[in-house]
């Protein structure tokens, strides 16, 4: 389980060693790192098609830059960071209208013998809700520490930021998430 | 808030079941057009202080081979083409363009057409903020040996960029004795002037020149021209240009396009650029993002302060004394110089500045050229001009490059903070 925003977080390895080969690099990265770029673009865009030009997109620039990459931060937050902004500017050039992401509700009632597991899957559910409906910096935040897995130093190399701001939008995200969430009575059912 | 923590803990499974399709995967399906695309797509050299001993020598003896077979001719070197100073085409053109009205000349019309290394050199400096090179922090970017060293933001004037670099094994931009390959194609982003008053539309012309054997295609999407504030780095102006979607360039030929900045809304330093194009021309291929052309909008008249003022202030941290000895309020710039001490540690190579104007962050609009004098760094910081209006200004150093052997080290963060003086109205 990972620690809270407000404890010291641990960081991964880097790896060993990389490809110098271009072309080598790129299968790799598409490899294992595929799926993530392609969600994230997703989380930002909101739409599928659009994810998948900007992951492609992603992985050219990768590749074009690979003698770049100088090995400084994780070959992983270099890419996230490369897409986010493949994200940021296809947002500032289309100027897309926000819009909600739907979150799915879970899928049938469960039966009575896996009745904890389906409260905790709804209140996974609800919570992801609220998230998605936090103002953006904070459903980024969010996102990328719970989600993408990145430690506060990781977040700031990605996001383009100072440390200090990663931990105070962890911070007042999850606060602002627990208030949402209070509200819709979430909280005090769970003391019953 | 426990349950909550609990939820969030388990966000990834909870995303991966409501937030995505279920099918979201980067499939074989966009990996093949990725490599298909990627097959169109050199990939940069790397830089300088990264590139093997092979890569520089197979360049310089490829530079001498051409040199060698060049004389044997009784010819002069072949010289790569580039856009000449601003406002000027020079060409057949039958009559002064209406304001959108686009132009294509031949290239060969252009007599001030020179200068490939002037060219390369731009191309060189233009990396996008948002490619990965940018993205790899935070490790310094390398810096030639000597005295001086600059930093902020894109030169002025003109802005040329190439949309491909030299291939490994030739010579680069970054190989000064060694000349550059012509790119496949080049875009320059040009203003009538440098100065214009405050409410006058500002023009600008945005040319792309094929200057490779092959014809020049634009993919079908719109680059755009971006405006920026150089102050704050904010756009402040794009437009989409749909007239270079497709555009299909024969060799030696230009494309010019007036576009206008009809309604600058503040006076200050801005930077023009070009962004989002990518160029193919036979199998040679890459992105582009145009350097900027840098001009003032001029601030109302007797709206700002004027006059000089002697700080000799100094603020100490780490072992590293800033003293700013003063300040220049000027009608188009505030110059501010400073100078750096170290204490028994090495000095370092630049630093990065920044004004604050009653609790506003002003970058500098121009590049701080630092220059080391003695046992000090040296340097002159180019700000806004300073409007009357403005009641506390303050000079932070926010952090310092070290170097050894020229190479840059690492950082020294601070920040080191000076407050200035104004002049009273």
């Amino acid at each position: 389980m990972k620690a809270g925003p407000e404890l010291a977080s641990t960081r991964l390895p880097v790896p060993a060693s990389l490809p110098t080969d271009p072309a080598e690099a790129l299968e790799l990265l598409m490899t294992e790192h595929g799926n993530m770029v392609l969600r994230l673009a997703y989380f930002y865009l909101r739409d599928r098609h659009r994810a998948e030009d900007v992951a492609q997109e992603v992985f050219l620039r990768a590749y074009r830059h690979w003698h770049r990459f100088r090995g400084a931060s994780d070959v992983k937050t270099w890419l996230y960071r490369i897409t986010v902004n493949c994200c940021r500017d296809w947002q500032r050039t289309r100027a897309s209208q926000e819009r909600p992401m739907e979150v799915t509700p879970p899928a049938a009632p469960a039966p009575n013998d896996v009745q904890e597991e389906a409260l905790a899957q709804l209140d996974r559910t609800v919570v992801l809700e609220h998230m998605m409906q936090l103002p953006a910096p904070y459903r980024e935040a969010l996102f990328f520490f719970y989600y993408c897995d990145l430690d506060t130093r990781e977040m700031a190399e990605t996001l383009g930021c100072r440390e200090g701001t990663v931990r105070s939008r962890l911070h007042r995200a999850r606060q602002a998430l627990k208030d949402r969430l209070e509200k819709g009575g979430f909280e005090r059912e769970a003391s019953r | 808030m426990k349950r909550v923590d609990e939820a969030l803990q388990q966000l990834k499974e909870a995303a991966d079941s409501a937030l995505f399709p279920p099918d979201l995967t980067f499939d074989e399906r966009l990996r093949t057009a990725v490599r298909e695309r990627a097959r169109l797509t050199k990939p940069l050299p790397p830089p300088r202080w990264r590139r093997p001993v092979s890569w520089t020598l197979g360049g310089v003896a490829a530079a001498a081979a051409v040199l060698v077979l060049v004389l044997a001719q009784g010819g002069p070197a072949p010289q790569p083409m580039a856009i000449g100073p601003a406002g000027a085409v020079e060409a057949p053109a039958p009559a002064a363009p209406a304001p959108t009205e686009a132009l294509r000349v031949p290239m060969a019309a252009r007599a001030e057409d020179a200068g490939a290394p002037e060219m390369a050199a731009a191309a060189a400096a233009d990396e996008p903020a948002d490619t990965p090179a940018a993205a790899d922090l935070p490790p310094l970017p390398p810096q030639p040996a000597g005295e001086t060293d600059s930093s902020g933001p894109d030169s002025p004037s003109v802005g040329i960029a190439s949309v491909e670099g030299p291939s490994p094994g030739v010579a680069s931009a970054q190989t000064a004795a060694v000349p550059a390959l012509p790119p496949v194609a080049r875009i320059a982003t040009q203003t009538a002037r440098e100065h214009y008053a405050f409410g006058e539309p500002v023009q600008l012309t945005v040319e792309v020149a094929n200057v490779a054997a092959d014809t020049l295609q634009l993919p079908d999407a719109s680059p755009y021209l971006v405006v920026r504030s150089l102050a704050d780095r904010q756009t402040v102006y794009r437009s989409s240009l749909a007239e270079l979607r497709g555009l299909r360039l024969p060799r030696a030929e230009r494309f010019v396009l007036p576009v206008t900045w009809h309604e600058p809304e503040r006076s200050g330093w801005y930077s023009a650029e070009i962004q989002g194009v990518t160029a193919y021309s036979g199998e040679r291929a890459g992105a582009v993002a145009g350097q900027s052309a840098r001009f003032f909008i001029e601030y109302p008249a007797d709206s700002l302060q004027l006059g000089n003022v002697d700080v000799d202030a100094v603020a100490s941290l780490h072992g590293y004394t800033l003293h700013v000895q003063r300040v220049e309020f000027l009608d188009r710039q505030t110059l501010v110089f400073v100078q750096i001490r170290a204490d028994d540690r090495p000095l370092p190579r630049r630093g990065e500045l920044y004004l604050v104007r009653d609790d506003r962050r002003q970058m500098p609009v121009a590049p701080v050229v630092w220059r080391r004098v003695g046992d000090e760094l040296a340097a002159m910081a180019e700000f806004e001009p300073t409007p009357l209006a403005v009641s506390s200004l303050s000079l932070t150093l926010d952090s310092l490059q070290v170097g050894q052997d020229g190479q840059p080290t690492h950082l020294v963060r601070g920040p080191w903070q000076v407050s200035l003086s104004t002049i009273a109205p």
